[in-house]
């Protein structure tokens, strides 16, 4: 059925109509989700939550991008959740060893289809990559998990954060620039392949 | 070494586009310009497209489970979505009328408390009439005679206590706007025309500064009038202002009447009532002033009001932030 039929009849109460449309978008909207607040269950939370809210808010739907506005929706949530978080932090609980260690329970090590040492390379990079990210200030961080994580254009990301297009390049490039800076101190911890060459920083 | 303040925000913007490949045709043209002019700007852009090959690289995350909500989840969100503003407007509500009416009681209050403050603060008032009294600036002391027949219809203020052989009454009423420290001055000014002296005057109610200057009429009493009547005496022996002839040359025995006063009894005149200040003139005014300060609202529906604004508040919080 057509997205736009599809947004009507949800905005007329037709629960299907709206569940199909959640359908669509969940998996970006999770990623996105996840890729912001860093954390699995947190980001299924959050996501849940935006589905709440943009069920209950249906009606305020003025046209445009559903995708973009359901994003929209999804990063609000998700600050929402980090200043709730940032006010009162929570301890996760991770298995321990014998001697109090906390174990990693990284998700690669569930994954069969890969090598043990891929796997490993990948965690390695995503948890370099995933710090970095966690350092750039929100609206730096959306629109860098949009456009080089999801792989959104400006245009979405512009209507995501209600901004122009000039304002998402150059919001961007500073983020792209302190992702730089950020990843040059963890660069042992990288694969050799994704080293940042800074040999010639100085010329 | 890498410098963001080397780069302007057109670089930055040409940067974002040259790495996503979005840059229009006049844009490369610029792009181009510019990779060539800086070493920085050409760096930049290499190690960008090496961040974005990076970026790519994150694994996807499958969803842990289905977002889609259930019949029951969504009825509850619509319920939820009628309560919380419901909630929210009920507190602030609630919260308006009660500031309304703490504030109209405030204003209520102040206006019904003015007078009482004036009539406080007239003393205080008048102990400025002393001081201004001698700077001039005291408002004039009339002794009213209402013996004195006048001359030719010409009556006056401050005219003498009654002329001893007119026969009549004479009611000497002292008007003042100040207190007694202003009057004894003012006493000494008007002393030809004053009929009595002025510490008798103050204490003496306004229904005692009567006198009855008609001797066949009725005795007053020694103690109330022995020094007006003297003092009326003294003011006769000195001469007074005439126009033409002296009253005694051409006035005739005229007989007088008691003037009509009402509020005065003439069979209780020259009584004395009271010799100091009624101290009761505070009392009725205490009472006058209980029921200006009754409350027109009761104190149950202003806690009720408070009470509903915080208790909705809380459940619209609640409501708003629960997960």
């Amino acid at each position: 059925m057509e997205e736009s039929l599809l947004i009507k009849k949800a905005i007329d109460g037709d629960l299907d109509a709206f569940n199909q449309l959640v359908l669509s978008y969940q998996e970006l909207a999770f990623n996105v989700a996840y890729r912001i607040m860093s954390n699995e269950a947190a980001a299924a939370d959050a996501t849940q939550d935006a589905v709440i809210l943009m069920y209950r808010k249906m009606d305020s739907y003025r046209g445009g991008s559903f995708k973009s506005w359901f994003l929209r929706i999804v990063t609000n949530t998700c600050y929402d959740e980090l200043r709730k978080l940032k006010r009162r932090p929570t301890v996760p609980l991770e298995p321990e060893t014998d001697e109090g260690d906390l174990v990693e329970s990284a998700e690669w090590l569930a994954d069969k289809s890969i090598g043990l040492e891929e796997a490993a390379i990948n965690a390695q990079l995503e948890k370099a990559i995933q710090d970095c990210l966690n350092q750039l200030n929100p609206d730096q961080k959306t629109v860098m998990v949009m456009v080089d994580v999801s792989g959104e254009n400006y245009e979405t990301v512009s209507q995501v954060i209600q901004s122009p297009v000039g304002t998402v390049k150059s919001r961007l490039s500073r983020a792209r620039l302190r992702m730089q800076e950020c990843l040059k101190n963890k660069r042992e911890l990288l694969p050799e392949q994704f080293r940042l060459n800074y040999e010639d920083e100085n010329v | 070494m890498f410098n963001q303040e080397k780069l302007s925000p057109r670089d930055l913007e040409l940067l974002a586009s040259a790495v996503d490949q979005n840059l229009s045709s006049p844009e490369q043209v610029e792009f181009d310009k510019r990779l060539g002019e800086s070493q920085h700007f050409a760096e930049s852009y290499r190690q960008q497209q090496k961040l974005k090959q990076m970026m790519a690289q994150l694994p996807t995350r499958s969803v842990p489970h289905n977002f889609s909500l259930t019949r029951a989840e969504a009825k509850k969100a619509k319920r939820s979505a009628i309560w919380q503003p419901m909630f929210g407007w009920a507190s602030a509500i609630s919260a308006i009328l009660f500031g309304a009416i703490f504030g109209s009681e405030l204003i209520f209050n102040n206006y019904s408390a003015s007078p009482a403050l004036m009539a406080k603060d007239a003393p205080a008032l008048n102990e400025s009439a002393p001081m201004a009294a001698f700077e001039g600036e005291a408002p004039p002391v009339y002794f009213i005679n209402w013996n004195y027949s006048g001359f030719n219809d010409i009556g006056g203020k401050g005219g003498a206590g009654g002329i001893s052989n007119s026969g009549g009454y004479g009611v000497n009423i002292f008007l003042a706007n100040v207190p007694d420290l202003a009057v004894e001055d003012q006493v000494e000014e008007f002393a030809v025309s004053s009929a009595a002296p002025s510490d008798q005057i103050s204490e003496l109610s306004s229904d005692e500064n009567f006198e009855e200057a008609a001797p066949e009429t009725r005795e007053l009493p020694e103690e109330v009038f022995a020094e007006p009547m003297v003092a009326a005496e003294e003011v006769l022996e000195e001469p007074m202002p005439i126009l033409g002839a002296s009253p005694q040359e051409n006035a005739e025995p005229i007989e007088h009447e008691a003037p009509l006063i009402f509020g005065i009894n003439p069979e209780k005149m020259g009584e004395v009532i009271s010799e100091s200040v009624a101290v009761q003139d505070a009392a009725p005014e205490t009472e006058v002033a209980k029921p200006e300060t009754q409350e027109v609202f009761p104190l149950s529906l202003r806690l009720g009001l408070l009470i509903s604004a915080a208790l909705f508040g809380i459940i619209w919080l609640y409501l708003r932030f629960k997960r």
